[in-house]
């Protein structure tokens, strides 16, 4: 049994004129195992985020249903937690205080609270930024406040939306190696958006690429590269083959449609 | 050297006290030559001895309690039930639509000219001028307390949600922090109006208190007593400021500047 399911999930938004609206999603239907880690890919504008949104019941869906072990998700909690795409930290707390946001919801006894939110901080290598506030980090920097904010949960379900957007290409990297491998000891679930292709290849089990506004998942690609995998994997056959038929995918979509980003055009 | 050194870090403090010392001679001076009318204007030296003799007989001590008193609980009411009040409207809709009504006739009306009636209904003393200083100060904390919940981003609220956060946890964890910058410009308006309230309450509608001496002695032309008054008010108006400073310079260290 699927511990996620997405069953014909449809969201209309209001549109710019009143009584008018936008459909963002049209009948998604995706299903996702426990530990499975599951890329999503498609072009700008075409629904990634409201998808997850809907995962994490921030929005109500206009039709279809979200089931986390078979029951439907209704309301936002901590075992779906999001790593939101603008980092959406809180600016009056200190960035400890940012993660243990989370703990302090669960009731986690202050002491404690503060142990395991170091040990998430030093794991994105910000143990020593623990008592800046959010203004005083870079974007990348904020950027891992709000994974190391997630993970401190303990989740079942890890949405990620764009996680690594605001990271330069090296420490991308290493947050991806390391994300594996927190993947692989921890085994959770994960969700992970991003528009690099490279990246959705590398450490998903599945790629979903879905359609220009309005979303669909046009298709699955399931990725058989063996596991622990690092990153020489980059030079294998292989994975080329995988990178050029999600490549080849995509650009019908942005030739439908519009503009695919500049970045990952390039990469 | 170090003079010099010295000089330099209070550079602000020492040159306005030089503005003030020379302004004072000069006040001295004018009623001394004669150009100006000693009983009406009064002068530094006047102003001195009538500070020794309000000192001794006790009038000076006296009148700060009765105006710290008066302004502290009619402030505090003000508050408390302002923020409550402020944030009840700026979270739920129904409670803002019942209350604005009020809120606004409250902030356009000239409380001042409530006081002969205030006084009819609630009788001579600390207890109108606290009502009164309470009318003045809650609306402006209330208008901004709801302005500041407003400001607060969904996207924050929207963090709260997603880690299971209840509605009493988006009140305090993100709605009261997002909306004290607006919330405390607010308090600062409210003292200031607080303050007034206190004075005016003590001229009109009580026989005690600083407003009730400035205007009795202003009465016997003894210009020279007013003026104590006038400077200990200044005096506890700035230290009340330079507190209120030191507070939201603590408070909104995780502003970027
Ligand atoms: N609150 C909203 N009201 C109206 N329309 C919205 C709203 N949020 C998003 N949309 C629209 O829904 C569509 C999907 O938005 P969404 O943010 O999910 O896209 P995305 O795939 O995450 O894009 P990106 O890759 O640029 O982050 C967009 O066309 C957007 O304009
Ligand atoms: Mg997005």
């Amino acid at each position: 049994m699927a511990q996620l399911e997405v069953k014909d999930l449809s969201l209309s938004y209001p549109g710019s004129r009143s009584g008018s609206t936008f459909l963002a999603l049209d009948k998604v239907n995706v299903s996702i195992e426990k530990g499975e880690f599951v890329t999503i890919v498609g072009p700008s504008g075409c629904g990634k985020s409201t998808l997850l949104m809907l995962v994490a019941a921030l929005l109500r869906p206009t039709s279809g249903a979200v089931q986390l072990n078979q029951k439907d998700v209704t309301k936002p909690g901590p075992d779906r937690a999001l790593v939101f795409q603008d980092f959406a930290l809180l600016p009056w707390r200190t960035v400890i205080k940012n993660v243990e946001l989370g703990l302090e919801l669960k009731k986690v006894p202050s002491a404690q609270r503060r142990k395991e939110a170091l040990k998430y901080l030093d794991m994105v290598e910000l143990g020593k930024f623990c008592n800046h506030y959010p203004h005083q980090l870079s974007g990348g920097m904020r950027q891992r406040v709000g994974i190391a904010r997630a993970l401190s949960v303990d989740p079942e379900v890890l949405l990620m939306d764009e996680p690594f957007g605001a990271l330069d290409a090296q420490i991308r990297q290493v947050m991806g190696l390391e994300l594996l491998r927190i993947w692989e000891r921890e085994r959770k679930t994960i969700i992970f958006v991003t528009h690099d292709i490279d990246e959705a290849v590398y450490l998903g089990d599945r790629v979903l690429v879905m359609s220009a506004s309005p979303g669909r998942v046009i298709q699955e690609v399931k990725i058989s590269l063996p596991r622990p995998r690092d990153l020489s994997l980059r030079n294998k056959a292989e994975f080329t083959a995988y990178r050029e038929t999600i490549w080849n995918l995509l650009e019908k979509q942005v030739q439908a449609n519009g503009a695919w980003r500049q970045d990952s055009a390039l990469s | 050297m170090i003079f010099e050194g010295a000089y330099k870090r209070n550079e602000r403090l020492l040159l306005g006290a030089l503005g003030l010392l020379i302004f004072a001679v000069f006040w001295e001076s004018v009623v001394r030559l004669g150009y100006l009318n000693p009983i009406t204007a009064s002068s530094p030296s006047r102003i001195a001895q009538a500070f020794a003799s309000q000192w001794h007989n006790g009038a000076i001590l006296k009148n700060s309690r009765i105006f710290l008193f008066e302004l502290t609980v009619g402030f505090t009411l003000a508050f408390i039930v302002g923020v409550t009040l402020g944030i009840a409207m700026g979270v739920n809709r129904l409670v803002e639509y019942a209350a604005d009504p009020f809120v606004w006739l409250i902030y356009a009306s000239p409380t001042i000219a409530f006081y002969p009636l205030l006084m009819i209904w609630i009788g001579f003393g600390s207890a109108t001028v606290i009502t009164v200083t309470f009318l003045l100060t809650f609306v402006s904390i209330v208008v901004n307390t709801m302005a500041g919940v407003h400001a607060a981003e969904p996207q924050m609220i929207r963090v709260l949600k997603v880690f299971g956060g209840k509605p009493i946890d988006i009140i305090l964890k993100v709605i009261i922090p997002a909306s004290l910058p607006l919330m405390l410009a607010g308090v600062r308006i409210g003292l200031s109006r607080a303050f007034l309230g206190v004075i005016l309450g003590e001229m009109f509608s009580s026989n005690a208190g600083f407003g009730y001496d400035i205007a009795y002695y202003a009465g016997q032309l003894q210009t020279a007593t007013v003026f104590v008054s006038i400077i200990i008010l200044i005096v506890i108006g700035t230290i009340i400021n330079l507190l209120f400073t030191a507070v939201e310079a603590r408070l909104f260290a995780w502003k970027a500047r």
